[in-house]
């Protein structure tokens, strides 16, 4: 009964855990996609471009 | 008002994607306020909820899918990989584009950040404390947190609208470090959320079930592999184009950079009126010159406009000879005199200095040509052949 108990409980830890870590990676991904504009205007100081 | 709706129409851009943001940002904004009324009124809030997560989500997946396409658009056109009919024709598709890309990031954060508090607090107040609601509330203020940070950065932009070079630089480091911030504050509001659901998950005690921890583990592992696949735009962000990438461009048309003379290692630019001598002819800022004569009195009108424009300034005579590697002194020669009889005794010799190369995680190697001014004495020119065949 003991150990079950304790399998619930680290089970939910994992499962409250995993869920936040899940959404605040995404929400990380999504501010590095809008970083990335700084390095596309920063391409504006090539002078005529061209690779 | 009026600015609303300048950045409004700035991020429609007249393109069909940017009318369905605004559709989908109008269906959140009613789904809101049906949500406001259940919880005003004490109605059901499931439906109202559903309609608000659902068009929220909708709102900020189309601008994700703009932003992905307006960066393509930036980049190609920065990077000269689009063929425009002329230089200035460029710019404008560039504006326009930069214009598309940052009212897109401006302008929904504004009613998402409001939006996604409305939904954390209908999940919340007066309601059994369930584990989806939990979820959903600490969800939902990440999302408030994450437009929050979205608007401050982009808000950047706007305070230096307008300015130079070096104040853009300025602007991009400063939108970068807010970002980053935020993504500091995300990770403290995600702390504090996880333990308040700990504490919450205690007294629910159905965490453990088969189904929760699927979807949680699900979850986390597409948001590992979107932090990975982000990595190199996250590298990228991090390493901007250095602000003095090229001071050293070349001014010259691209199908005639390969026959310029190589420079030495010590070559540098200089800011001078350039001359071209090609085998098609002599020209100056792409006006053909029939004679040696004309480029006497063009480069002798240049200089005469430098001094009014310069008063109580030394005139220093630098003028710049643009020719093919190939070209022979004697070839050259009438052309110089020329010049230097129009008051130009410095005359350098246009020349390519090894290109720039960048290394970017998301772009490749980015290679960009670069001419500098190599010094020729007139003297020495006329008796020795320093260019040679």
């Amino acid at each position: 009964m003991g150990a079950s108990s304790a399998s619930v409980a680290a089970k939910s830890i994992y499962g409250v855990t995993a869920a936040v870590l899940g959404i605040l990676l995404w929400c990380w991904v999504l501010l590095d996609l809008v970083g990335y504009e700084t390095f596309v205007l920063s391409l504006s100081w090539l002078p005529q471009g061209g690779r | 008002m009026a600015s609303f709706l300048h950045h409004m129409r700035a991020m429609v851009g007249g393109r069909w994607l940017g009318w369905g943001m605004v559709v989908a940002l109008g269906c959140a904004s009613v789904a809101a306020l049906w949500l406001l009324a259940a919880v005003a009124l004490g109605r059901s809030r499931r439906k109202p909820l559903v309609a608000t997560t659902a068009s929220s989500a909708l709102t900020v997946a189309l601008c994700g899918i703009r932003v992905e396409l307006e960066y393509g658009e930036a980049t190609r056109l920065l990077l000269g990989e689009v063929r425009a009919p002329d230089p200035s024709e460029r710019a404008r598709l560039t504006s326009e584009s930069v214009s598309r890309l940052i009212n897109t990031l401006v302008f929904p954060p504004l009613p998402l950040i409001a939006i996604a508090l409305l939904v954390a607090f209908s999940l919340l107040w007066r309601r059994d404390r369930t584990w989806p609601h939990c979820v959903g509330a600490v969800a939902a203020l990440l999302v408030a947190t994450t437009a929050w940070s979205v608007l401050r950065a982009q808000g950047a932009f706007f305070t230096g609208f307008g300015c130079g070079q070096e104040c853009l630089y300025d602007v991009l480091l400063q939108s970068r470090t807010d970002l980053h911030l935020g993504k500091l504050y995300l990770g403290a509001a995600a702390a504090l959320g996880w333990v308040w659901l700990l504490v919450v998950a205690r007294r629910l005690g159905d965490w453990g079930r088969r189904s929760i921890l699927v979807a949680s583990s699900l979850l986390l592992l597409t948001g590992l592999i979107a932090t990975v696949a982000a990595r190199g735009r996250y590298y990228d962000t991090w390493h901007l184009v250095p602000f003095d990438a090229s001071p050293m461009p070349c001014m010259v048309r691209s199908d005639r950079l390969e026959s310029l003379p190589v420079a030495s290692p010590h070559c540098q630019g200089i800011d001078a009126p350039m001359f071209e001598v090609w085998p098609d002819g002599a020209f100056i800022d792409g006006t053909p010159m029939a004679t040696p004569e004309d480029v006497r009195v063009k480069l002798d009108e240049k200089r005469k406009l430098w001094l009014m424009l310069n008063p109580g300034r030394e005139f220093a005579g630098h003028v710049v000879l643009v020719a093919p590697q190939r070209a022979s002194v004697s070839e050259l020669s009438s052309w110089v005199t020329a010049a230097h009889a129009a008051g130009y005794e410095k005359v350098g010799l246009y020349s390519r200095a090894p290109e720039l190369q960048l290394h970017t995680a998301t772009l490749g190697v980015i290679r960009e040509p670069r001419c500098c001014v190599a010094p020729l004495v007139l003297g020495d020119t006329l008796a020795t052949p320093l260019i040679q065949r």
